[in-house]
């Protein structure tokens, strides 16, 4: 909770800050995308930067440049699945926040909202109350999905000058509803690479 | 090219999602499928020898618990089951890695014992109505089983019901747990055995006004039964049962059964029902069930005690040649996990009699 008040008040002190020339090109991610590391998926997004700031540090007189923050906004799509338990597809946009260090160094929190879908992984059926049996095709459920995610990484183009970076991304999900509650809370660990959509 | 790509794209993600049609009669089958009733989504397990055309289904226990750690974890019983009959293990609604969506008012017994019911229904569709079955319930299970068993005529679907420590009368739970758990801990006491233990034990249970228990202290004398079972282990009553680690290991990563789920499904479950049921007493009821009947119990069960068990026997309709009741000398609450060769060797005796 902390950390998602921490992340708001963030994002409000950046977004009336100037803009600066120098934002980044938008990015392409791709990321093996499991539940509880086993039940595997993939996850394929852009990431819109919108605003960039950069913390700067007087050197010998010379004001030079330690960290950069960045927010921008996430669009993804993704999959995972639990054999014989169920598959899921999902819609995710994302806002969130990076601090970059000269080294490529990154961390960052993101906050999601979006929609996804389950299907049962194997066959579904159902009853009427005469007693005669259905088969369901794609028998599931329709979830809306929020996220959290804290992101480490590292950012290659600072470090090596190669346009591209790799991330390892905790995430919790909730999925809303689930049984008789409000949600189901899920660990997520998104593992990929972003790179740049266009030179810089 | 790019249709070639497509063309390979699309028969690897069939093939990531394709679940091929199996062979659903035989030996050593493993078949799983979903039913879907009223908002709840509830996956269901069918292991083991279809071709027998005899099947037992497990209730299990909680309420809030589930069905694949028979499968799972207990396979010293399940997989000899397996061998001879068809074992159905079936995870309830809003327990297990039951999904779905619905409200409160639909965590009634009634919403339970209709599951079941259609659940019966699926299998005769899938296996065949020639099919026989038998109910299993423990614990809390035998709650849901007396409560399937005494609804309507639903006993003419079952070839017999198997009780393993189940509760079939909650208004008489806490007393009856309070005293068993009273008489055992005075004796342990008096052989010197873990005396912290059961010093607490029967200092609580002293202190019970048993004419006005409260639910807290239901789960409190719950909690006690459950905390029992390793200090008896430990001290030589009960034999011990320990899950290899790799098993585990393998259980929690690699099959249908998702550990946390399951854990969060149970935290917000348990109490919900509880408090529906706590009035329900089936103990009249079970007088005019006339399937043949079996009620395996532990000796040192301090979670649901014998004489809980001996009440359900002793209400229970069937000709007496066509009930009886098992104590297991050396078992806790889980006599099929604490003496489980002795356990599946009264299933099979009950379950090839009247098949």
């Amino acid at each position: 909770m902390r950390f998602i008040f921490l992340l708001a008040i963030n994002l409000c002190l950046l977004l009336p800050m100037g803009i600066s020339q120098q934002i980044p090109p938008p990015a392409f991610t791709v990321s093996y995308y499991s539940e509880y590391f086993v039940h595997y998926g993939l996850k394929g997004g852009i990431e819109y930067p919108l605003r960039l700031k950069f913390k700067e540090k007087n050197k010998g007189g010379e004001l030079v440049r330690t960290k950069e923050k960045l927010l921008f906004a996430t669009a993804n799509l993704g999959f995972y699945r639990h054999p014989k338990n169920h598959y899921a597809v999902f819609i995710l946009p994302e806002i969130a926040l990076r601090k970059t260090k000269n080294s490529g160094f990154k961390s960052g929190f993101f906050l999601g909202l979006g929609y996804l879908r389950r299907f049962n992984d194997g066959p579904t059926f159902a009853v009427d109350n005469a007693g005669n049996v259905q088969k369901r095709a794609l028998g599931g459920e329709n979830r809306l999905l929020a996220s959290f995610s804290y992101e480490i990484g590292k950012d290659w183009s600072k470090s090596k000058g190669v346009p591209m970076a790799w991330h390892i991304k905790p995430t919790i999900l909730f999925s809303m509803p689930h049984i008789h509650t409000v949600g189901l809370p899920q660990l997520v660990f998104d593992i990929g690479i972003s790179m740049p959509l266009e030179k810089t | 090219m790019r249709n070639k790509l497509l063309l390979l794209l699309l028969s690897l993600t069939s093939l990531l999602f394709s679940s091929c049609e199996k062979e659903l009669i035989g030996t050593g089958i493993e078949d799983h499928f979903f039913l879907e009733n009223e908002g709840a989504i509830m996956p269901v397990v069918v292991e083991g020898n279809t071709s027998s055309k005899t099947f037992i289904v497990i209730v299990h226990g909680g309420p809030g618990g589930n069905a694949m750690i028979y499968n799972g974890l207990l396979t010293d019983f399940s997989d000899q089951l397996e061998e001879k009959y068809a074992m159905v293990y079936w995870d309830q609604r809003s327990s297990g890695n039951s999904s779905g969506h619905y409200s409160n008012d639909q965590l009634e017994m009634e919403d339970f014992v209709d599951d079941l019911d259609k659940l019966l229904s699926v299998l005769e569709y899938r296996y065949g109505t020639d099919i026989g079955i038998f109910l299993m319930g423990h614990s809390w299970g035998g709650a849901l089983g007396s409560a399937y068993i005494t609804t309507g005529d639903n006993q003419n679907r079952l070839k017999g019901w198997i009780d393993v420590d189940g509760v079939h009368n909650f208004p008489a739970y806490g007393r009856m747990t309070r005293n068993r758990l009273l008489e055992v801990g005075n004796d342990q006491l008096g052989r010197g055995n873990t005396e912290d233990h059961w010093e607490e034990v029967v200092e609580f249970c002293t202190g019970l006004n048993i004419s006005s228990i409260t639910r807290k202290q239901e789960f409190e004398l719950n909690s006690f039964g459950h905390l029992s079972e390793p200090v008896l282990s430990n001290d030589g009553f009960v034999n011990k049962f320990e899950v290899d680690s790799g098993d585990q290991l393998a259980f929690e990563l690699f099959t249908n059964h998702n550990s946390l789920t399951a854990l969060y499904n149970n935290l917000v479950t348990t109490s919900t029902v509880w408090d529906k049921v706590s009035a329900l007493d089936y103990s009249e009821a079970l007088e005019s069930v006339e399937i043949p009947g079996l009620f395996l119990w532990g000796r040192f069960d301090l979670v649901v005690p014998l004489e809980m068990g001996q009440e359900a026997f002793d209400h229970y309709g069937a000709a007496d040649e066509d009930k009886s009741l098992v104590v297991f000398e050396r078992s806790a609450h889980s006599p099929m996990a604490n003496e489980a060769n002795a356990f599946v060797l009264e299933v099979i005796s009950f379950v090839d009699k009247y098949k």
